[in-house]
């Protein structure tokens, strides 16, 4: 008998004795016991959904199979408000996007709106853009760190970290006036120069948080059972987080050197002397450590651009508010922290565009998750989804 | 410098014949091609190192959609990105699908298929990902109108015929989201 | 306290049915025990949230009394007069007998710990076995709770619940076998009478496996995984919500004071301390505060582990763990 035979048959056979079963089922003596999976249904409402995450979850005792992710709950098609506003009055709608850093995803849309009606912006207002663009790349990595040990149940760590958020929020109180989503960064420049004497708050803020970040490092990610919680779990090859289309810290775990900072560089950035922090193992544990490291290296660049920051204007000269750029088309992007965040702008010579398409790299993170946590324990599931940081309002703009 | 990104040997004569990479203002690196070469041009693309799919969305056009894809190559030495440029009658909006390439443009084409009413062909789960499942319509296209959304004073909701009818992929998909609940 | 001669006389002196004299003897016990474990429980709390707060680099409840000291008292309050919400599909016996199940054991507890020297509701012979097993009966009440509330997450949370407490009770009853090796007795005023030496200096082994498994006893972080709010939203009293809640809330909390307790009885030398005799209740208290004050440093500091690396712990470490730590005794017995 063939193999393939064999093979035939005695899935005959189990299909027999199937039937046989569901006979039993409706007699009465039926002693059978059956187990079949549970289905959990995660969020939208649970304590770590990352917002309004809703997934299917087939879990055979405390181990997940099958994980059927579901999303939309927080789309307001963003994309669709675009069409319908003028390029100034968009930018307030981009902070609604990546609630957690909100300034980055003023500068990408303001970055492709400048590439579509071809505007210089003055140097100064590119170091500003750097150096708060940076910080919140830290206060973001923060908010990460923090979450991620509260779901392994550190519950310490998160208000360590909050704390020194806290301080970089008020930094963005005295430059902007809003403490989460900031309106800062506009077409052609930064809305208002730095107040005086915020440079050396800064710089004084930064010099702090390295020393601490050594002490975190320590508390947080070189703790026993933090290590033994992430190390290991989930890990994902280069190949496989290229096929999945990764970007950000997500990717550079695996190995890729992939920072828009670097590949395609804009602003000041080809200036500032920074590493890509790249690790290779592309587990949970190493997605949360590069995270830290990220934080330090955009230390080393705050500091630089707070040496080099020239004096002069902070928005472009001759940019009217009702803007008109030529029929055309424009792809801007930057580094997020969460990976490469960006537009592509179609104008139809209007003051309103023609097309605006977001590119979240929370949307694109997001959908390894199955391929990245099957077959893992419940509890890691949900560490996967935090090292994998999306936040739900890009993720469903 | 344009031509030089793609005429590698590896490249297999996959590229169609019409399709140069051109540095198009505010794109950077774009390739035009026919809907019926996309999947030529971005095997021969994957083969030549482009090995990232970052996005594709549509653009939306009395007459026809345009279709922008992203992708970009972590394996070449002058690290670039490619954006592909296609079209699809609005009659007849089907076009191949990347999944098989790449796994990232699993919900990529999901998204535009739910907001433009592309169709995918060769998508293994094509449904609705930002709206619900029953929807009517599809909300980035410019005739898009959600009327029949409309409810009167009276309180009796008014439906209108809805322009836009679901599709046929649609109704048959719907189906799965029924045995879920 | 009484012994039942003299209760005997009593009843025939004053001619009160032994019965009723026994029943209003027990009531009244059981109510100042009841009132010990709700005081000992407000204590724990305020000092758990102050303890936090100060771990967290902030002040903890401030507003309601003295620093905050009248915060549990209103929130007490406003739990008693929350809605009672029952679950629209729950077992409506098994729901609601779950908090009760679940409270009385841990409770019972304190029936066997002598607080002084003499101080003691009832001194049993086999008072250690008495106080390892009735407690664990408490993980009945969190079953009940995980089936009644018909709730996938409530069930996720009360078999992890089972399991682990089955497994950490092994190591937790092997552990303190050392200790009646030494003293030679199960009776724990007479345990607590043969720490001339503190046990914890003896038994360094067996205090290590003994602490860590009363963590995981009580369901303290880093074995907290019964109700994970990460994972689980809360465990097996997901459904649970005002006064039924707050009985779950209580016994955590008297389960956390009868295992601080007990550990004090066992391995700090109970009522020892210096001065004189009548402050030996004080000592008492004092070293079982400091027992949970360091069961709290650890819940604050460290991370939880997943349940594959919890039920490792508990039957791959631990229990070798306090079976060598039998077997040294027993060497060390024989060569004295």
């Amino acid at each position: 008998m063939s193999k393939l035979e064999e093979m035939k048959t005695s899935k005959e056979k189990l299909d027999e004795l199937e039937k046989e079963f569901e006979l039993d089922e409706t007699t009465e003596n039926n002693r059978g016991i059956r187990t079949e999976e549970l289905t959990i249904h995660f969020g939208p409402q649970h304590p770590s959904a990352h917002g309004v995450f809703h997934a299917i979850f087939h879990v055979d005792g405390e181990i997940v199979t099958k994980i059927e992710p579901d999303i939309g709950y927080l789309h307001r098609c963003f994309e669709k408000i675009a069409e319908n506003r003028t390029y100034a009055q968009f930018v307030p709608y981009t902070d609604r996007m990546d609630y957690v850093a909100s300034m980055t995803n003023n500068w990408a849309y303001c970055l492709a709106v400048e590439k579509l009606a071809d505007i210089e912006v003055p140097e100064r207002a590119e170091y500003i853009r750097v150096i708060v663009g940076e910080l919140q790349r830290i206060a973001s990595h923060l908010v990460f760190l923090s979450t991620a040990g509260l779901e392994a149940g550190a519950i310490t760590p998160f208000v360590y970290f909050f704390d020194d958020r806290e301080e970089i929020l008020s930094l963005y109180e005295k430059v902007c006036g809003a403490r989460l989503t900031y309106n800062y960064i506009k077409i052609g420049g930064v809305r208002a120069d730095l107040p005086d004497g915020w440079l050396d708050e800064t710089l004084a803020f930064v010099t702090k948080l390295k020393e601490k970040m050594y002490d975190y490092d320590r508390l947080l990610l070189g703790n026993y059972i933090f290590k033994k919680r992430f190390i290991g779990v989930a890990p994902f090859s280069a190949e496989q987080a290229l096929d999945w289309g990764l970007t950000g810290p997500p990717l550079r775990s695996t190995g890729v050197a992939y920072d828009v900072r670097k590949v395609d560089p804009y602003s000041v950035y080809p200036r500032l002397d920074f590493d890509v922090v790249v690790r290779f193992k592309g587990d949970n544990y190493d997605r949360a450590y590069i995270r830290s490291d990220e934080i330090k290296q955009s230390i080393r660049i705050i500091e630089q651009a707070i040496e080099q920051i020239p004096e002069g204007p902070v928005i472009a000269k001759g940019v009217p508010n009702l803007l008109t750029p030529p029929v055309g088309e424009a792809y801007g992007h930057i580094e997020s922290p969460r990976g490469d965040l960006g537009y592509y702008i179609v104008s139809d010579g209007t003051p309103k565009p023609y097309q605006v398409k977001i590119q979240g790299p929370s949307f694109g993170n997001l959908q390894a998750l199955p391929a990245m946590s099957e077959g893992t324990y419940f509890g890691d599931v949900i560490l996967t989804l935090g090292t994998l940081d999306p936040v739900f309002g890009e993720v469903d703009r | 410098m344009s031509d030089e990104i793609i005429l590698s040997e590896q490249n297999n004569g996959n590229m169609p014949e019409k399709g140069t990479i051109v540095d198009e203002k505010g794109l950077g690196y774009t390739l035009t091609v026919d809907r019926k070469d996309l999947l030529k041009a971005a095997i021969g693309l994957k083969a030549a190192g482009f090995d990232l799919f970052l996005f594709v969305s549509g653009v939306d056009y009395p007459d026809r959609i345009k279709l922008v894809y992203r992708i970009y190559s972590t394996k070449r030495r002058n690290k670039v990105g490619v954006i592909i440029k296609t079209e699809v009658p609005k009659s007849d909006p089907v076009i191949d699908s990347l999944v098989p390439l790449w796994s990232a443009a699993n919900w990529h084409e999901r998204e535009t298929y739910d907001l433009f009413g592309v169709i995918f062909k060769g998508h293994p789960d094509l449904r609705r990902i930002f709206m619900p499942q029953d929807w009517i319509g599809h909300p980035l296209r410019k005739d898009y109108s959600d009327d029949h959304m409309l409810v009167m004073d009276d309180g009796i909701k008014e439906k209108p015929a809805a322009k836009d009818e679901p599709t046929a992929v649609h109704k048959e998909n719907t189906g799965r989201s029924d045995k879920n609940e | 306290m009484l012994t039942s001669t003299q209760l005997l006389e009593f009843s025939n002196n004053s001619g009160i049915p032994i019965w009723a004299l026994d029943a209003s003897i027990a009531a009244v016990l059981g109510v100042i025990l009841f009132a010990i474990c709700g005081l000992g429980v407000i204590v724990n709390v305020y000092l758990l949230r102050k303890t936090m707060a100060d771990f967290q680099l902030r002040y903890g409840p401030m507003h309601v009394g003295w620093h905050g000291s009248l915060q549990l008292i209103a929130d007490t309050i406003k739990l008693l007069s929350k809605e009672d919400i029952f679950p629209k599909n729950a077992d409506p016996w098994i729901f609601r007998l779950a908090p009760v199940v679940a409270f009385i054991p841990t409770y019972l507890g304190f029936l066997v710990l002598p607080i002084g020297k003499g101080i003691v509701i009832q001194d049993l012979n086999v008072g250690l076995l008495y106080v390892l097993a009735i407690p664990a009966i408490s993980v009945a009440g969190i079953i009940m709770a995980g089936f009644g509330s018909y709730n996938k997450y409530a069930v996720l949370g009360s078999l992890r619940s089972a399991a682990q407490m089955v497994s950490y009770e092994v190591p937790r009853a092997l552990s303190v076998i050392g200790i009646v090796m030494i003293a030679g007795s199960a009776k724990l005023s007479s345990i607590v009478g043969a720490q001339s030496i503190w046990y914890l200096l003896l038994q360094p082994i067996g205090f290590i496996v003994f602490l860590v498994s009363t963590l995981a006893e009580i369901n303290s972080t880093p074995f907290d995984l019964p109700e994970t709010e990460s994972e689980l939203i809360q465990g097996y009293h997901t459904e649970y919500s005002g006064m039924r809640w707050a009985f779950f809330f209580f016994a955590e909390y008297v389960a956390l004071l009868a295992a601080a307790a007990l550990t004090t009885v066992l391995f700090l030398g109970g009522w020892h301390g210096p001065g004189p005799e009548f402050l030996g209740p004080i000592w008492f208290l004092i070293k079982t505060f400091a027992t949970i004050w360091v069961i709290m440093w650890i819940r604050w500091t460290l991370p939880r582990f997943r349940i594959d690396q919890v039920m490792d712990l508990g039957w791959k470490v631990l229990l070798p763990l306090a079976l060598i730590n039998i077997l040294i005794t027993g060497i060390v017995m024989m060569i004295l």
